[in-house]
């Protein structure tokens, strides 16, 4: 076995733990949306760094694999960094920047601007799974409610919404439906890249670590964000565009410049807007 | 060693085989009813069981999931706890993993562990040898998650009579058990979320 680092088993975790992830993985894959419980291990890094998806990730990843990490739509932030270095280290696998070239994608709250491909998987670092728990703190009262499909409290949350601020003021973290069964928390992503779940060609697995979980969505599922049908549900839009590449329809982050007010908008997405920037990312 | 077909060995390489097969199982989910090629370079003329379902079965059983064999493939038993150490020869009904050596030897599905309503992940995944048809004699027609739109199902050699059995099994969801039908070089996966249907008989029943 060749890695990078010696003293370490391939991508750092022991085979028992990788095995009981995989056959939880299966399992979500079989139930779309559904939160199956696994022994999650800890990881070399505090909980809410990515733990979840970095359990997943090494259980899945193999030496022919290419590895893209983001962390809010960026290859260059600390998380994305240091993770994406854990794997060439521990696994000696290839890592890219560029979406298209990645057979696996780990990111903490963003899906990538540029379509995803069949064959891609879609690694999600998850805090918080369960989407009902701001409403039922209680794991066994939130089991019986996803045992029964009964979903009223997420709707009258919604409608609360709309009747203290005029429309759904929940701007990331939407819940879904999955598959027409189970409501699915599609981690911390802006609402802006719900639609890009519904029936994506590739494969979406959830990883929570602090809270031991791990869900999916199989490619062309249906993913329906909960709205009414006096209050569709709908992206957010900018009246700017970006200040570096021009686009107009990507998700785009604030970025304040002065004490006197002034900011611009640019890609949360970095791979996008320097590859439509003409600053293609540079071979890794 | 060859007397003593239990010490037969296992994978050279356990993690990198593991991994291997295991992202093709995970492939054969999420893209269900296709039959993928696979390559059992793994595999070796001492297994007691055939190299797919042998690959397969190396890498998800541990101590934590109880197997129930076929009567053919009881022989292995001694091999898979050896290699796994899993439970082997209790009940069907109560085993994580059923390893059947035809669709003839596979117990009904019904009475097979179904997970419950609020945890339907402990249900039993089953494993059985099948074959890839040879004329396309049995189209069903599948449709679910994982699949871009209905596409036709060949049914591997299962019998006729799966179709009801599966039927029962998709109208448990999302209790029920997966199948993977691994094949002498290929596997193919049916999560309990695709619904079969009869394609001949004009039988349009879906999800």
């Amino acid at each position: 076995m060749t890695s990078a680092e010696t003293g370490y088993n391939f991508a750092y975790l022991d085979e028992d733990s990788k095995r009981l992830i995989r056959r939880a993985l299966l399992k979500a894959v079989a139930v779309p949306g559904y939160q199956v419980p696994f022994a999650g291990r800890e990881m070399p890094m505090p909980y809410g760094w990515g733990t979840g998806g970095i359990q997943v990730t090494a259980a899945l990843i193999g030496p022919d694999d290419v590895l893209k990490v983001i962390d809010q739509g960026s290859d260059d932030t600390t998380n994305a960094v240091s993770i994406r270095a854990f794997f060439s280290k521990t696994a000696g696998v290839a890592t890219t920047t560029v979406t298209g070239e990645a057979s696996i994608i780990q990111t903490r709250h963003r899906i990538p601007e540029r379509p995803l491909k069949p064959g891609q998987i879609m690694v999600y670092q998850v805090p918080i799974p369960e989407p009902l728990r701001w409403l039922e703190p209680g794991e066994t009262e939130t089991r019986v409610l996803h045992a029964l499909g009964e979903y009223g409290l997420m709707y009258v949350k919604l409608y609360e919404d709309i009747s203290r601020h005029g429309r759904i003021a929940t701007s990331y973290d939407y819940p879904v439906e999955v598959f027409g069964r189970y409501i699915m928390s599609p981690s911390p992503i802006p609402r802006f890249d719900n639609p890009k779940l519904d029936r994506s060609p590739a494969l979406h697995l959830f990883g929570a670590g602090r809270e031991k979980r791990i869900y999916a969505v199989p490619p062309y599922s249906p993913v329906r964000s909960l709205d009414f049908e006096d209050y569709p549900f709908a992206v957010q839009r900018w009246p700017e565009v970006c200040a570096i590449c021009g686009a107009s329809d990507s998700y785009l982050d604030e970025v304040v410049l002065d004490d006197g007010g002034r900011r611009l908008f640019v890609c949360s997405d970095s791979d996008y807007c320097a590859g439509r920037a003409g600053k293609g990312s540079p071979p890794q | 060693m060859t007397e003593r077909p239990g010490l037969a060995p296992g994978f050279e390489d356990y993690g990198l085989s593991s991994q291997r097969v295991f992202r093709l199982a995970l492939g054969c989910l999420s893209r269900p009813c296709r039959a993928l090629d696979f390559e059992a370079r793994e595999g070796r003329p001492a297994w007691p069981l055939p190299p797919v379902a042998a690959a397969l079965a190396l890498t998800l059983l541990d101590s934590a999931t109880p197997v129930w064999l076929s009567p053919s493939w009881r022989k292995a038993g001694d091999w898979l706890r050896f290699h796994r150490g899993c439970p082997v020869g209790g009940q069907a009904e109560k085993a994580a993993f059923i390893l059947a050596a035809s669709p003839a030897e596979l117990p009904p599905l019904a009475s097979l562990n179904q997970g419950s309503d609020r945890y339907p992940d402990s249900s039993a995944t089953v494993i059985v040898a099948s074959v890839l048809p040879l004329d396309g004699r049995r189209p069903w027609l599948a449709e679910g998650p994982g699949l871009d739109g209905p596409v036709i199902f060949e049914g591997h050699g299962l019998e006729a009579g799966f179709l009801d059995q599966w039927r029962g099994n998709r109208a448990a969801y999302p209790r029920g058990v997966d199948i993977f039908l691994a094949g002498e070089k290929h596997l193919a996966g049916l999560p309990r979320s695709v619904s079969l249907a009869d394609f001949s008989g004009g039988d349009s029943r879906c999800m």
